[in-house]
């Protein structure tokens, strides 16, 4: 099952979010803050983050930042979701690097699109070869901290 | 010497028969015989006689000198050398009264010649003289009259004859063979200045003063208007009794032009409303108008010599002047707005120009300043420009407010959205069953629609407020049960664990307060310690009952405002630089600012950024009245 981490200070937006992705059955961790998120980022190597911008501590940004900084997390797709919708800051996100910019609120459709896009899923479901060899590469991956090495599809 | 020499010839006489007689008595006196008399007399006879041979012919020897000199004189005379004539010395001359007389008659003589030579010289020299200057003050009559434009004439009434000296056609654009009577002149002229003419010439006589009249000439071409002045005298020729008029023509179409032109210029000068100023080069004023009287409050005679300066006010930027000053020293053109005052102290903006005047020579002679009241312009300016800055403030604060709003409304919107889509899939996938889970999304939807009804009554309000339109009803409550019922009441503050920590103090009594207003007042400043410190120790609130009135202090121990910011706290949409990541509308403070002023308390903010902040709101115990708060 893929993992997806959802950093939202907002509690009941938060609980929505991570109620709605698991009707989609994705494990879901969550945080309210930037440096909870980083820890957790360490312990469960998510393959999807979603982000809010606007959060008290450290920002969105300031955490994509340090998300892409690690050689560990620099490719792990990143969703920002944030109440800001000036094309200024939808820019700002993608430049530091985000896979995507959702503005609030958002319709779950979309977001599933983005979501199912990003983790190479078909929206039906994980079934084919290549979700099972992406899976395995990615079981893989967990494991090459452990040995150093490292696989991708080529 | 001399005298003795003069004395002894006028008395010598005298002298010699005394002396003989003294002698003779001496010598008689000393004989007794006859005899011896005569002989003494003959003696004294003979004694006489040497003497009057001895003075006879020294009397020959002057007067042979003095007929010598006189032939000399004459011959000088004849030959007219007169140097040294009057100077010869008449004392060494024999003394004789023929002498003086004859020197005298000399003398006159002499100087009758010289007077005589004198006179014939200098009449023959004025004659000249009379004779160059009539010459050339013919020529220059002539030449006067040429450039004057001026003609002289005599007309004859009783021949009706016109004689003209000068030229006349250059006057009267008519040569001079046409005007022969007064019939060939009257038709030169324009058929308006004809019959004043004809009356001023004809009905002079020996009692008028003079003729004195400007006319029109008959005009060729309507543009070009050529005037004549005419001077003149009527006379009476003494040897034959006619009757002529003798003067002057002149043309003064110039002048003419240019009178008309200063005529029109005065008059554009005496009308306007704009401010005419005349100065010499000292900057003295010589002349104003009336533009100047009504703009500046002083009569034309207080200003007159004094300068220009008085109009300033200590207003009028230095620079400014100092530029105007260097401008007019330069002969340069000045044209600059600025503020003057009038007699009265009123303050008035001018547009300035001044011009140097300058003399043929391009010396400056003085200055022309024309004022150009601006002040309703100005007024009008700063108006406009208030009202514009305003405007675009207004404008910043608008596009503020709704970028505010746009993003406080969207985190409620957000939940709201998920939340039902996800209600959707329960459905859709017949998981409704689990009530738990159902209702924990409704309440959750709900929440979040009061976040947003909040949200918007604020906004509501603070538009009322701003509007005037807020009811301010106070009444005699209780405080601290408000206190009690406002924070022991968790959900009040869903996002948080932490409780405002309440403390009271001094004696608890029934105030005077509106319950919307304190309400408001006290959940909003709860609700701001509580955001803005986050996971730090729970803020507090301390309520002090005193003598006169009570005090609330909300303190928190979380991010603090930023020391140069803390003015603008009660501000509209203002939020400090370090929330940027806590949502807030920025109106919080704002209205609870305006509630505490209606209830003539007073706010006040102690912060220090990462500490915490530390609010106290003080409010007097009050009457209460009909109306409100007395």
């Amino acid at each position: 099952m893929k993992k997806i981490l959802v950093i939202e200070d907002d509690m009941n937006i938060r609980e929505s979010l991570a109620e709605l992705l698991e009707t989609r059955s994705y494990q879901i961790f969550s945080a309210d803050n930037g440096a909870a998120a980083i820890t957790l980022i360490h312990k469960h190597n998510p393959d999807l983050i979603i982000c809010d911008v606007m959060m008290p501590g450290m920002s969105g940004y300031e955490v994509l930042e340090i998300i892409r900084k690690d050689a560990a997390t620099a490719t792990v797709p990143f969703i920002f979701l944030s109440a800001k919708v000036m094309e200024a800051d939808r820019e700002k996100g993608l430049s530091l690097g985000a896979n995507s910019y959702l503005t609030k609120p958002f319709r779950s459709t979309e977001l599933f699109e983005v979501v199912d896009k990003l983790l190479g899923k078909s929206g039906k479901g994980e079934s084919g070869g290549a979700q099972i060899l992406h899976d395995f590469i990615s079981d893989i991956n967990l494991i090459r901290k452990l040995f150093g090495w490292r696989l991708s599809l080529s | 010497m001399k005298f003795f020499l003069r004395l002894f010839l006028k008395i010598w006489i005298p002298v010699l028969i005394g002396i003989s007689t003294a002698l003779a008595l001496v010598l008689f006196s000393f004989t007794e015989y006859e005899v011896e008399f005569y002989i003494v007399l003959i003696s004294f006879v003979l004694v006489i006689l040497i003497f009057l041979l001895v003075g006879f012919l020294v009397y020959n020897k002057h007067l042979i000198q003095a007929f010598v000199q006189a032939t000399e004189f004459s011959e000088k005379l004849i030959q007219g050398d007169l140097s040294g004539l009057l100077q010869e010395d008449s004392s060494i001359l024999p003394v004789n009264s023929h002498y003086h007389a004859l020197n005298d008659m000399k003398s006159a003589f002499v100087q009758q010649r010289l007077k005589n030579r004198e006179l014939t010289v200098g009449l023959e020299f004025q004659v000249s003289k009379r004779t160059r200057e009539l010459k050339s003050a013919l020529e220059k009559l002539n030449e006067a009259q040429r450039i004057a434009r001026i003609c002289n004439f005599v007309y004859w009434i009783d021949d009706d004859f016109w004689e003209f000296s000068g030229n006349i056609q250059q006057i009267l654009r008519t040569p001079e063979f046409h005007l022969v009577n007064l019939e060939n002149f009257l038709a030169v002229l324009s058929p308006e200045a004809r019959p004043e003419f004809k009356s001023k010439i004809l009905d002079a006589g020996a009692d008028s003063e003079g003729i004195y009249l400007d006319f029109k000439l008959l005009a060729a071409d309507p543009v070009q208007v050529f005037w004549v002045s005419m001077i003149a005298q009527f006379e009476l020729d003494p040897a034959t009794g006619k009757r002529y008029v003798s003067g002057a023509f002149q043309d003064i179409t110039n002048r003419k032009q240019i009178q008309s032109q200063v005529d029109q210029l005065s008059l554009v000068a005496r009308l306007t409303t704009n401010g005419v100023i005349i100065t010499d080069r000292e900057r003295r004023i010589l002349w104003v108008n009336a533009g100047i009287e009504k703009m500046t409050g002083y009569a034309a005679e207080e200003l007159i010599g004094k300068n220009p300066r008085i109009f300033q006010s200590p207003n009028t930027n230095p620079e400014v002047r100092r530029m105007i000053s260097i401008k007019l020293s330069s002969g340069e053109n000045v044209r600059v707005e600025i503020e003057n005052v009038s007699k009265s102290g009123n303050p008035y903006w001018i547009e300035l120009h001044i011009q140097p005047i300058f003399d043929a020579y391009k010396n400056i002679t003085g200055f022309l300043a024309i004022q150009v009241d601006v002040t309703e312009r100005k007024i009008f300016e700063k108006n406009l420009q208030e009202a514009l800055s305003k405007e675009v403030e207004l404008n910043q604060m608008k596009s503020k407010f709704i970028n505010m709003m746009s993003h406080e409304f969207r985190t409620p919107l957000t939940s709201v959205q998920t939340t039902t889509e996800l209600l959707g899939f329960l459905l859709k996938n017949q998981e409704l069953k689990d009530i738990e889970r159902v209702e924990r999304n409704l309440s959750r939807i709900i929440t979040e629609v009061d976040r947003m009804t909040e949200l918007m009554n604020d906004t509501l309000l603070l538009g009322r407020m701003e509007a005037g339109k807020t009811q301010f009803s106070p009444g005699m409550l209780d405080l601290v049960s408000l206190i009690d019922n406002l924070f022991n009441q968790r959900d009040i503050f869903p996002a948080d664990e932490r409780h405002i920590q309440v403390e009271i103090s001094g004696i608890p009594r029934m105030v005077t307060f509106d319950r919307v207003m304190m309400e408001h007042i006290l959940t909003n400043l709860a609700s701001n310690a509580l955001k803005y410190s986050k996971g730090k120790t729970s803020p507090l609130l301390k309520v002090q009952f005193n003598e006169d009135g009570y005090r609330l202090r909300f303190i928190d121990f979380g991010i603090g405002i930023p020391a140069t910011e803390q003015n603008n706290l009660f501000q509209s949409f203002y939020r400090a630089s370090n929330v940027e990541n806590i949502q807030g509308t920025g109106l919080g403070l704002s209205i609870v600012k305006q509630f505490v002023d209606m209830h003539q308390g007073i706010i006040k903010v102690v912060s220090e950024e990462g500490k915490g902040t530390e609010v106290t709101l003080d409010f007097k115990y009050v009457p209460l009245t009909l109306n409100g708060i007395d």
